[in-house]
């Protein structure tokens, strides 16, 4: 009965606000969550996520049909918002402090779920996780992303590499780095 | 082990099972002889799913007011496309320039010889030559679509400067 993504984006394409409102509605939490992760800027996130949707708007008749909705639209909004941090990444350094002021705002740590049973257990937790995630800020924006889309959105590394326009073999060598990285941060070899 | 090499790049989609059938069994056989990549792939396992365990929460986002500034941008969005369809035309933009300059010089002077028998005319060419002037001097910059986030950043700059002030 509940018509699939890709017939409503079909129906978008022929000019039906209704279906591109239904789409919006289904996607806006991942794809402010998405933005959200790869920029962490809650009024970049905002932007450009809307910024996605509207390309969706004006794209929707150049979908194909050979890939999943999803996919082709998480395509739409991971270039937007790695485009957007690769020009503005000589801005972001010049005003790198009033930046981090912005991002102080929220600590990750404040950010991360609910701590639950033993209080200092979970403090120690938290603290790793919390390391876990700046290292995860430090990785390059398309490890990032590649990772992102694996551990947030589950995708799978053919969907991600046509997200991130680039080979499985590619997205394998970005995850294994990412990871890599990862354990060296905790610790391990 | 030793003898083959590791299957770095391969270990994360082990995990996942996305392998295909003879890479699967390559991964499984280096694995049971091969205590590096069995610590690494333990280790990878547990970050993975430390990180889905642990997905950092975005800001609050009001969903309501989200969508209702989504169909602005898309309105304002759509009305700019609708103005300067008319430059997207295959008519060059100088030339349209030059027409638009005639048709100012035009508008002068049927503004400076019969301003009181055809002041609507003359208005409305007066509307339509500052309108399009005003439309070409936009097309001049939006030509490049990715101005748009540089003209953002200049407008931030007003937001950014009391602050690196103060
Ligand atoms: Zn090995």
């Amino acid at each position: 009965m509940e018509l699939s993504d890709e017939a409503l984006c079909q129906r978008v394409a022929n000019g039906d606000k209704p279906a591109f409102d239904l789409l919006v509605g289904r996607y806006q939490e991942r794809a402010h969550r998405l933005a959200w992760s790869i920029l962490r800027d809650a009024e970049e996130a905002r932007d450009l996520s809307q910024e996605a949707f509207i390309r969706l708007y004006q794209s929707a008749g150049s979908f194909g049909g050979r890939a999943r909705f999803s996919t082709w639209f998480y395509r739409i909004l991971v270039n937007l918002c790695l485009d957007h941090r690769r020009k503005h990444r000589w801005w972001r350094r010049v005003i790198g402090p009033a930046r981090s002021e912005d991002e102080s705002e929220s600590p990750l740590l404040e950010r991360l779920p609910a701590p639950a049973e033993d209080p200092l257990e979970e403090l120690g937790r938290g603290r790793v996780m919390s390391q876990l995630w700046a290292a995860v800020e430090g990785l390059s924006h398309q490890q990032r992303a590649a990772l992102l889309l694996q551990v947030q959105e589950g995708l799978r590394t053919a969907e991600i590499a046509q997200v991130l326009k680039c080979s499985e073999a590619t997205v394998r060598v970005h995850l294994h780095r990412a990871l890599t990285t990862l354990r060296r941060t905790l610790g391990g070899t | 082990m030793g003898t083959t090499p590791h299957p770095d790049t391969l270990l994360i989609a082990y995990v996942r099972g996305e392998l295909a059938e003879g890479d699967r069994m390559t991964v499984a056989a280096h694995l049971a002889a091969c205590a590096e990549c069995t610590r690494a792939l333990e280790d990878f396992q547990r970050i993975l799913q430390d990180l889905e365990s642990s997905l950092p929460r975005p800001p609050e986002v009001h969903w309501g007011a989200y969508r209702a500034e989504l169909r602005e941008k898309l309105e304002a969005r759509r009305q700019r496309a609708g103005g300067w369809q008319w430059l997207r035309r295959p008519v060059p933009v100088a030339l349209s320039a030059v027409a638009a300059g005639a048709l100012l010089i035009l508008g002068l002077q049927t503004w400076m010889y019969r301003p009181a028998v055809n002041g609507d005319l003359a208005l409305l060419e007066e509307t339509v030559v500052a309108s399009r002037f005003d439309l070409l001097r936009q097309y001049a910059v939006i030509e490049r679509l990715d101005l748009w986030e540089d003209l953002d950043v200049v407008r931030r700059l007003d937001e950014l400067s009391p602050r690196r002030k103060g």
